[in-house]
């Protein structure tokens, strides 16, 4: 074993501890951590014919990288809200919209993904549904979590 | 499931680190943008695990327009986010769930002589304790730095690891401008010792609150915080002949006679108040506080009598109070991170949740852990550092 390697810090949390990655030039990828952020219109609460839902809206994966999504969290949110997701491929990431009190706020300790989830590079993650159930004036915004997978030449 | 642990780099060793970005020189209201913390050379390169501190200095209010918004950067000058992403305080929810800290996933490394840049969007600088300066606004970056070398984490000798934890009190004054940095070095005795977790606590002060007619309210708070304000005891009796107000200490008892030449003002808390105050002895032992009496209030807001025990001493405040910039040294005086930092940023207890030292931080037998502290609180206090680790028995 390498005389370096970290003893286990039951004291801190997993994310701190370091991960070990296997090196670029046998995956291929290199990882780079990156948040795709959702900024969904506001939202009204309904009635009076305000805006109280939003379909099929989208966040546009970059065209430089594959994006492999660990997680998300709420970045920010003043009410209540569901929401469901899909991915580029039109695969359902859930069965139903998902109530936000399921959801993280914290960067720290997001709502994971296990399997982690990939989008190629020019895809989208796709908000099927985002509705708002506080019926008052509802901000939101949502980070999703994860790296870009930067493609490098492979070890002959 | 099999655990695998972190290495660096074969010839590597990694040491914990924080660098850190004074906010107070920042205007409030105002964005921040291409803002720096140089990765000075001689450090090694650094290792970023977690960003912190955003809600230290930008509004959080709540809402959308008010809440502050950043973007930072990585060695290459990519942003990590997207867009500028809005520092959370959770919504509706409390601040302990927030996200005023990033976990960066897997790690980022910067080299020496880079630097971790950043934009952030509606400063506001959080205040100190005493309401007036910003020390405590500060940003964290906190992960490794790594140096050539062999890791002083690998003993010479065959070992047993037993839990242990320090405890030790630091004496802390209120906040001095400018602040004053208080030294303890406490000697690590019988055997080496690795230092895994901190968590600061600071000891409330005894006090207690007796109430009496028209709504007259007498607090007592001993001036030394901790238990050893417990022991204090304050007598308030009635007046046996015609006197003023009275105080006498004996120990840590404190006999006040009520006075009885004017009636109307000498028995309200207020005035015996300023005499437990104005009095030296009662006044090194407790500080006092006492109804001010309104004009032509009836009844007049009098003083209880009775025997008054001081309460409640060394009870821990709230973790998530700034109550010092601190630095911690390993075994070599070096600091472990590169300025001093607010406690919060490194305390387990406070709302940041992580006082982690990854790798630990080994401290030989006759060695000395010596932590600086520089206090941002409004009065004395006493802090209890509790050094969570273990000790190296040989065997």
């Amino acid at each position: 074993m390498n005389p370096a390697t970290y003893p286990m810090n039951e004291y801190a949390p997993s994310y701190f501890q370091g991960a070990n990655l296997a090196p670029s030039i046998e995956t291929g990828y290199d990882p780079r951590p990156f948040t795709y952020l959702y900024n969904p219109p506001t939202l009204f609460g309904g009635g009076a014919g305000n805006t109280s839902l939003v379909t099929n809206d989208s966040v546009q994966i970059d065209v430089d990288s594959d994006f492999l999504m660990f997680g998300w969290y709420i970045a920010l949110f003043t009410g209540a809200f569901q929401i469901q997701l899909a991915d580029s491929t039109g695969y359902n990431l859930m069965s139903g919209a998902m109530n936000s009190g399921a959801l993280s706020q914290s960067s720290s300790d997001p709502t994971v993904f296990s399997p982690a989830h990939p989008f190629p590079a020019g895809g989208r993650i796709q908000i099927v549904e985002l509705e708002d159930l506080s019926g008052a004036l509802n901000n939101t915004q949502i980070a999703f979590v994860g790296v870009k997978l930067f493609r490098v030449r492979r070890q002959g | 499931m099999r655990q695998y642990l972190y290495s660096p780099p074969r010839g590597y060793y990694d040491l914990p680190m924080l660098w850190s970005f004074d906010g107070s020189v920042l205007t409030d209201g105002v964005n921040a943008l291409n803002q720096q913390v140089p990765i000075y050379a001689g450090y090694g390169d650094f290792i970023l695990r977690r960003s912190l501190g955003f809600d230290r200095v930008l509004a959080h209010a709540g809402g959308f327009s008010g809440t502050g918004q950043f973007q930072v950067r990585d060695a290459q000058g990519r942003y990590l986010q997207q867009i500028p992403q809005y520092v959370n305080i959770g919504g509706p929810g409390s601040l302990l769930q927030n996200a005023a800290q990033h976990a960066v996933i897997n790690e980022l490394s910067f080299r020496e002589n880079t630097q971790i840049k950043f934009d952030l969007y509606n400063v506001l600088r959080a205040t100190d304790p005493g309401g007036t300066t910003h020390y405590s606004a500060q940003l964290g970056f906190h992960g490794v730095r790594r140096l050539k070398g062999s890791s002083p984490y690998v003993a010479g000798y065959r070992y047993r690891p037993k839990t242990y934890i320090y405890v030790f009190p630091v004496n802390l004054q209120a906040q001095t401008a400018p602040l004053t940095t208080v030294t303890t070095a406490l000697p690590i005795v019988n055997y080496d010792f690795e230092l895994w977790d901190l968590r600061l606590i600071y000891e409330g002060n005894a006090s207690f609150t007796a109430t009496g007619e028209g709504q007259g309210v007498l607090t007592c708070t001993a001036v030394q915080s901790g238990p050893a304000g417990d022991s204090i005891e304050v007598i308030i009796q009635t007046a046996v002949s015609s006197t003023p107000i009275t105080v006498s200490v004996t120990g840590n008892t404190i006999t006040v006679t009520l006075g009885t030449l004017a009636p109307a003002t000498l028995e309200t808390t207020y005035a015996v108040a300023q005499a437990l105050n104005s009095n030296p002895l009662s006044s090194s032992l407790i500080t006092s506080v006492g109804t001010p009496v309104p004009p032509y209030s009836t009844p007049i807001p009098s003083c209880p009598t009775g025997t008054f025990p001081l309460t409640g001493g060394g009870g821990a405040l709230s973790g998530n109070v700034p109550g010092a910039l601190m630095q911690v040294y390993d075994q070599n005086g070096v600091g472990v991170f590169y300025s001093p930092v607010v406690d919060l940023f490194v305390n387990r207890l406070s709302y940041y949740l992580n006082g982690a030292f990854v790798p630990p931080i080994v401290y030989q037998q006759n060695t000395q852990l010596k932590v600086d502290m520089q206090s941002l609180l409004v009065s004395a206090a006493t802090a209890q550092l509790h050094l969570f680790g273990r000790q190296r028995i040989p065997c």
